[in-house]
């Protein structure tokens, strides 16, 4: 058999911790200010990854095994060489999917980047509302709605995959059914999200935006526009003594490089391998002790797999990890719009 | 008339992984793997080759006869090309 089912080969190599997908934050700078933001003031942070860092660490970890890799930031764009951090990426071996928030795409870069569209599996664009209104009251940044909009019309225009991910809050939930729409009348690829997490710095005033029972209730499930990244799973993965590899890929297929190079398991799991431009990349994911700990850690650990609602809902380690500073408590904010539409949690007995 | 010489096709990205050729379509998202005598095939196909001179390194490396190695090398030759991870190339 040639072809290789995605679920079969996240099986066949997390079993061997070989990364696969790893995500790039370029850089911690923004030119927006969006309220939720869990980065926490996206200015200079000293010691961003230089261009001549990528060109050390993309090939090792192309020799690891890598074989997609995600940009996100902070706003990518915004790195002072993104244009040699991008030609260097699209020179490399990589299946490569951008997120951006659209407003520094010119013509220009739109174009430069069709010359590979071929390399680029996709470009998600945050967009939080369907006029500058609401869209604005999100990224507290006047034009940036135009500008994204234009983003988006250019990347489709180009041949790009465009896939629109709006985070609903208390100020841009009621523009959820014409961001439906924008989407659908130019055929895009999009998704809700409602979950608001602390900032990793520990800071909570965005909390306040998280979205009451009663509006939640309004919205689409939560899950129902999440689907492709789902693994197919057999009964038997989610049994006590189990990793968790049936969902949660961190440090097992994924990790995170933040904008100073830190290996990290996940971007929301603050717990560095090490810094890529101390060791070699490849060393670092094997040789970590936090990542072979997170690797070994069972099912049965975790509050959530005494939940009723497991495995349906299934515990994000790095979620509680931010509310809780503790991973394996279950994640309130899940468990509290889970709860909304599944109903009340039962508590299996030991 | 030359023979038909495979090559690669452009639009993969290949690791190898424990012994393992892990191909990736970029043009269709779909994964493959290719094991034992097919890493082999495969790693001849970086040069371009014919079946002819794929089955001959085949039954040279491998313990079988020059007729087996023929018949697996057109098999899988007729997989890849299939899959579009081949593509020919009429050489003089
Ligand atoms: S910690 Fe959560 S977000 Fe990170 S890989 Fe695991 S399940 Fe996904
Ligand atoms: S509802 Fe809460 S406790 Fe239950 S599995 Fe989901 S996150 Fe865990």
């Amino acid at each position: 058999m040639l072809q290789l089912p995605r679920h079969a080969l996240h099986k066949k190599l997390v079993g061997r911790a070989n990364p696969m997908r790893i995500q790039l934050e370029i850089t911690r700078r923004c030119n927006l200010d969006c309220v939720h933001c869990i980065q926490g003031g996206c200015s200079y942070v000293a010691g961003e990854m230089t261009a001549a860092d990528y060109e050390r660490l993309l090939p090792r970890m192309s020799a690891a095994g890598v074989f997609s890799v995600s940009l996100t930031g902070g706003e990518f764009l915004c790195h002072p060489e993104i244009m040699v951090i991008l030609e260097l990426l699209l020179r490399s071996d990589f299946w490569l999917a951008l997120q951006t928030n659209g407003t520094l795409l010119d013509q220009d870069t739109v174009d430069f980047l069709a010359r590979s569209r071929e390399k680029i599996r996709a470009v998600a664009v945050s967009l939080y509302g369907a006029t500058a209104k609401a869209h604005e009251s999100v990224t507290r940044s006047p034009g940036s709605f135009e500008k994204t909009i234009r983003a988006i019309d250019m990347l489709s225009e180009a041949g790009f995959r465009v896939e629109v991910i709006s985070l609903l809050m208390t100020m841009n939930q009621e523009e959820a059914p014409q961001i439906q729409e924008l989407c659908r009348e130019r055929g895009l690829f999009h998704q809700f999200n409602s979950i608001i997490a602390p900032r990793k710095d520990g800071e909570t005033s965005s909390l306040e935006c998280r979205l009451s029972e009663e509006l939640l209730k309004k919205l689409p499930r939560p899950w129902e526009t999440f689907t492709e990244n789902f693994i197919p799973h057999e009964p038997d993965d989610f049994s006590p003594d189990k990793t968790l590899d049936a969902w949660c890929t961190m440090a097992r297929t994924s990790g995170y490089i933040d904008s100073k190079g830190n290996l990290l398991p996940c971007s929301i799991m603050d717990l560095p391998a090490g810094n890529v431009k101390d060791r070699p990349f490849d060393e670092l994911w094997h040789d970590s002790a936090v990542f072979n700990a997170l690797r070994k850690l069972k099912i049965g650990e975790f509050e959530c797999s005494r939940c009723g609602h497991f495995p349906t809902c299934r515990p994000c380690p790095g979620l509680a990890f931010l509310e809780h500073g503790n991973m394996f408590e279950a994640p309130k904010e899940i468990c509290r719009i889970i709860e909304l539409f599944l109903g009340d949690k039962e508590v299996k007995k030991a | 008339m030359g023979e038909v010489v495979f090559k690669k096709s452009g639009s993969l990205i290949e690791r190898r992984i424990e012994g393992e050729a892990i191909l990736l379509d970029i043009k269709s998202g779909v994964y493959y793997d290719l094991k034992n005598v097919g890493v082999f095939i495969w790693e001849i196909l970086s040069g371009g080759a014919s079946a002819r001179q794929i089955a001959a390194a085949v039954a040279e490396n491998f313990d079988v006869d020059a007729e087996t190695a023929l018949a697996d090398t057109l098999e899988l030759l007729n997989d890849l090309e299939t899959e579009g991870l081949i593509v020919r190339n009429a050489e003089g």
